[in-house]
């Protein structure tokens, strides 16, 4: 209907500059106005496309902000506490995690720093907040902007590319649902497993001694899902262009499978 | 009965939605409370849990509902949607609500392919010219009814299509009464299933849809409203202002002459011959669009009156018509648990 539409609309647009549409007569004014009202309402169409991808989108934004702002604050306290157990026990039990996860630590470190900061929409969206987050303070002027949605908009793409629009919106409010739904799941299971690692430091203190090898287990996943936790809040949906990051699904499915592998092991 | 409040401090980070099946997610991410989900007694401990882990306190357990048991509380629920039945009204449009202003519109400017021509042998011949193709393009009815009927299409379908849609869809006026009704049955039957059990209410009483026909006559004519375009009593109103005959309009074009050479004369010398051309047609056609845009504000009252009155007759016959598919209902579950 709506590509049908916009077709015809295509065409009517066309005609509409030209003098043979101004002086038509009642059947063919008839015709144009249906037509006229097809394009119309492919125009409504896609308009409602358009706000409903800004709320998807704007969804993934509130997602990432709520990670940022209240789990990766949590986490940064836990996270100090357990490099207190390595140091003053020369013994490394999460040595290996720590290692491999420094950089991502360092970047929730750095996340949990500017918490205070308010990440514009689009940056979270974009996936800036990889990019360097010095640079990312300095361009904080364009708030509440889908870049997808505005590029959509601001281009006022010619009717004739309705069918890309259409699919457009489709792909993106597709991939925006699937980063958000992670997002979430991801987030329930990080501070899940937060809590439990706060338990278990309360309960054992510092002393790596009191730790079985079960509780050590807790404190590593925490670590991991941390890791796991910083690729995932950097996932783009859409670059600053309004198209789709080719290399994000990827990283979506790796952060799914991630999610189910950490599910199968609680439910074990 | 006890339910989730969402308040508006809800930040939609999603945890709460993750961790119970009472919620759900709105277009906006935020959480919103499935309705007619009353928290089982099973779940109650789960739930707290969730309340109690929102970073934004956004969570609430309330109850609500009778604080009576068994048929008893089952009366009062019955009580209680009568008077909802009673209370609901459908609210009537006023003219603010559908606007028909002529800003919000473009109307094409014409143009002609035989302005600067240098064709005509007098300023008379250039002037006459002038005014039928001004007449061809911008005057007649076969020009100015195109015009029209794009300011009339592009209306009913951005202001008027809501209330002429009759399916159960978001963008129909009629959706959102429909939804508020589902609400209250979906609330009374999870109440009355906690005080009676789940087996006396069928699942599907708490369906509910009540449209419009669309074979209603004012239906039709919101759906149809662009054919009033030339009925509109705008192009009178147009015609009637003491500067707007197609003369004047042709006086507002330019005219120029200039000499053609013709060839040779019998004894060699060269023939002229003056010839004329008009010009400024754009100046003719724009003023001409800002007079047609001044005539449909002129008339917009009008117009406006005809779609509101139609509209709120069917707002009439909807409200009559959804208060009584309402009342089915309760008669309905009165029966089932007698």
């Amino acid at each position: 209907m709506i590509l049908e539409g916009l077709a015809v609309a295509a065409f009517i647009k066309t005609c509409c500059d030209t003098d043979e549409a101004l002086t038509m007569e009642e059947g063919a004014l008839k015709k144009y106005a249906r037509a006229f009202e097809r394009s119309e309402e492919a125009e409504l169409l896609v308009q409602k496309k358009a706000e409903y991808t800004d709320k998807r989108l704007a969804n993934v934004a509130k997602k990432k902000k709520a990670i940022i702002q209240n789990t990766v604050p949590r986490f940064v306290e836990v996270y100090g506490k357990i490099q207190r157990i390595e140091l003053e026990n020369k013994t490394s039990v999460n040595e290996l995690v720590i290692k491999n996860n420094v950089k991502k630590m360092e970047i929730l470190s750095e996340i949990s720093i500017l918490s205070k900061k308010d990440f514009t929409d689009k940056e979270l969206i974009c996936g800036l907040i990889t990019k360097g987050f010095g640079g990312m303070i300095k361009a904080d002027a364009e708030r509440y902007l889908s870049a997808a949605s505005s590029q959509m908009r601001a281009s006022n793409v010619a009717y004739s590319q309705a069918k890309s629009i259409g699919e457009a919106y489709d792909a993106i409010v597709g991939r925006a649902d699937r980063i958000a739904d992670l997002l979430m799941k991801m987030n329930a299971l990080f501070i899940g497993s937060i809590a439990e690692t706060e338990k278990t430091i309360a309960k054992n203190g510092l002393d790596i001694g009191n730790y079985s090898e079960y509780e050590k287990g807790v404190l590593m996943t925490c670590v991991n899902i941390a890791a796991a936790m910083s690729d995932i809040i950097s996932i783009p949906v859409v670059n600053e262009q309004g198209q789709l990051y080719e290399s994000a699904k990827e990283m979506v499915e790796k952060g799914e499978q991630y999610l189910k592998k950490m599910n199968q092991l609680i439910q074990a | 009965m006890k339910q989730i409040r969402v308040s508006g401090k809800c930040s939609g980070c999603g945890l709460c939605i993750v961790n119970s099946s009472y919620l759900r997610e709105m277009d906006n991410g935020d959480a919103e409370p499935i309705p007619g989900k009353a928290i089982k007694e099973s779940d109650l401990e789960r739930i707290r849990k969730v309340v109690s882990q929102c970073p934004e306190n956004a969570l609430k357990i309330i109850e609500i509902g009778t604080k009576k048991v068994g048929r008893e509380g089952a009366k009062e629920v019955i009580n209680d949607l009568k008077k909802k039945c009673q209370d609901l009204s459908v609210k009537r449009i006023e003219l603010s609500d559908i606007k028909l202003e002529s800003r919000n519109y473009y109307i094409p400017r014409p143009s002609t392919d035989k302005e600067g021509l240098s064709k005509y042998s007098s300023y008379e011949a250039a002037k006459s010219a002038a005014k039928d193709e001004f007449n061809r393009l911008c005057y007649s009815e076969y020009a100015f009814r195109p015009m029209l009927k794009k300011v009339f299409v592009e209306y009913k379908v951005n202001v008027l299509k809501p209330f002429y849609t009759c399916k159960d869809e978001e963008g129909s006026a009629y959706y959102e009464y429909n939804q508020l009704v589902r609400n209250y049955l979906a609330n009374a039957y999870a109440e009355i299933c906690e005080l009676i059990g789940e087996d006396k209410i069928p699942a599907s009483w708490k369906n509910f849809s009540v449209y419009p026909p669309k074979e209603d006559w004012h239906i039709n004519y919101l759906k149809n409203f662009d054919e009033s375009s030339t009925k509109s009593g705008i192009i009178a109103a147009l015609k009637n202002l003491s500067y707007t005959k197609a003369d004047d309009y042709a006086l507002e074009m330019d005219y120029d002459v200039s000499e053609q050479y013709v060839g040779e004369g019998l004894f060699g010398q060269s023939k002229y011959k003056k010839m004329w051309c008009f010009t400024g047609f754009y100046k003719a056609a724009d003023r001409f669009r800002e007079d047609l845009k001044w005539a449909i504000d002129y008339q917009s009252d009008e117009i406006e009156e005809n779609a509101a009155s139609s509209i709120n007759l069917i707002f009439d016959t909807f409200e009559e018509e959804l208060k009584k598919a309402f009342d089915e209902k309760i008669e309905k579950l009165e029966e089932y648990i007698k």
